[in-house]
């Protein structure tokens, strides 16, 4: 199983030649013998962490690495068991250092030969049935290195210490392009720049498009009442501010029958002016006036549709727009 | 009378809707008597609603799913209109319950059948569309109530 490495790249036979001091190390130092198996099983499994390019056999290494949390990943990802995995617990509980020595050996020449970007997950597969396939991965990848990347639909390479299977490949894809696209509605939807992680986005999301569509509905509804002129000129239609809109609304609506409905839900409702502007002041205040309206709206249609629809028709008859 | 002055950019989405609206607006405006009962105000406000709604999705075309879904599904409730009568009560009933509904799928149309990062690309459509949509309506109302 060594002979396939050492045709791979130089820097095996660098770790070749550096592994029996490892051995050595191991039987000198007793005292710490069963923290430095402990550390080395740790870096048998590790790939790398993304401030380490080169795998160092220090100590200082190890304990960096599990500064980093890495054993909190390297715990959880083993519930994603393969068969690799059962066979390298299977030898990282081995009790002989040498074994452990051997198989620090075997991994880190393995993470020698492909340099891809770091991600956690532990599968240095040392003595089991998927050495060929992953020697043939590895080579592939180093392929990659050397040449043009195979012809493929979509070119994504396995980053280091990462599964190689299109499965995993497939879902990072997808994971990445969910991401960007959050990323893109973040900036459409006002007011979550401060906002990070998928769930609370997607309430602001939902939340946005509701209160949107409120507001389609309402504007609809104040159409319906309101007695239309008869040209339209599109230029004013078309170039008119949202804060114009926002003051005429206000000032139209004082009628003496509508104080007690409309303003409020004007109110309500137009800090949304102040969100459509994406001005950044009042983000945080704002947050709480559109579930204002969002509930004020959804009691509204529930109570006041009949009343509501009667102000209009007494706006219509008392008011003048002239 | 009916003077619809162009602008000089004629094939944004905002044009397009802001003429398709702006012209059903007249032809829902033209029958309107002179004093509304309650039902008719509601059944104007319905179709208003229906209006913008069209509009707006013949406006972005056929392009995205979320229009095809919207323009499918007012072909199809012209259709079956008589029959639905009592289902749209029924609707408009649990429609004011559903407070904040779970998935996005539910608000933005045509979601139902679609992966997660499609929906989200639907999603970014639909919001400008909507930004759009309610920006002009405003100012249309603006502009009839001075």
């Amino acid at each position: 199983m060594f002979m396939n490495e050492v045709n791979c790249s130089s820097e095996q036979v660098e770790n070749l030649f550096f592994n029996p001091n490892l051995e050595n190390l191991m039987v000198q130092n007793d005292p710490f013998a069963g923290e430095k198996i402990v550390v080395k099983e740790l870096i048998g499994r590790i790939r790398n962490s993304s401030q380490i390019s080169r795998v160092n056999t220090d100590l200082r290494f190890a304990t960096t690495n599990l500064e980093y949390g890495k054993l909190s990943r390297v715990s959880s990802n083993q519930s994603i068991t393969s068969t690799q995995e059962n066979a390298e617990s299977r030898e990282n509980s081995s009790i002989s250092a040498r074994e452990i020595g051997l198989n620090d050996a075997n991994c880190r020449k393995r993470k020698a030969i492909p340099k891809p970007k770091p991600k956690p997950k532990p599968i240095s597969s040392n003595v089991s049935s998927e050495n060929s396939e992953s020697s043939a991965k590895r080579s592939k990848s180093d392929d990659d290195k050397c040449a043009d990347p195979p012809k493929d639909y979509i070119h994504v390479r396995a980053r280091r210490g990462e599964a190689t299977d299109a499965h995993s490949l497939a879902e990072r894809v997808r994971r990445e392009k969910i991401g960007e696209r959050m990323k893109f509605l973040q900036d459409l939807v006002p007011g979550c720049n401060k906002v990070t992680g998928k769930a609370v986005m997607l309430d602001e999301i939902i939340n946005y498009v509701q209160s949107l569509q409120r507001q389609v509905e309402f504007l609809s509804m104040k159409l319906a009442t309101v007695n239309p002129n008869v040209d339209f000129n599109m230029e004013p239609l078309l170039s008119k501010d949202m804060f114009q809109s926002h003051g005429a609304i206000h000032h139209n609506l004082q009628g003496p029958n509508l104080h007690s409905v409309f303003p409020s839900r004007i109110d309500v409702a137009f800090p949304t002016n102040h969100f459509n502007d994406a001005t950044g002041r009042n983000q945080s205040k704002q947050q709480v006036p559109v579930n204002n309206f969002n509930e004020v709206v959804s009691t509204f249609w529930e109570d006041d549709l009949h009343s509501l629809v009667q102000m209009g028709i007494g706006q219509n008859q008392t008011q003048s727009f002239h | 009378m009916t003077t619809l002055i162009m602008p000089s950019n004629h094939n944004s989405i905002k044009t397009r809707f802001t003429y398709r609206f702006a012209r059903s607006l007249k032809k829902l405006n033209k029958n309107r008597p002179a004093s509304q009962s309650m039902k008719e105000t509601y059944r104007r406000y319905h179709m208003i609603r229906v209006a913008s709604y069209a509009s707006m999705a013949s406006a972005v075309g056929p392009k995205r799913a979320w229009s095809r879904a919207v323009l499918w599904k007012i072909r199809n409730r012209t259709l079956h209109r008589t029959l639905m009568k009592k289902s749209r009560i029924h609707a408009l009933r649990t429609r004011k319950v559903s407070g904040n509904p779970n998935d996005l799928r539910k608000l933005v149309p045509g979601g139902e059948g679609m992966d997660f990062s499609r929906l989200l690309n639907e999603t970014a459509h639909y919001i400008k569309c909507l930004r759009t949509q309610v920006q002009i309506m405003k100012n249309i109302v603006d502009h009839c109530s001075n």
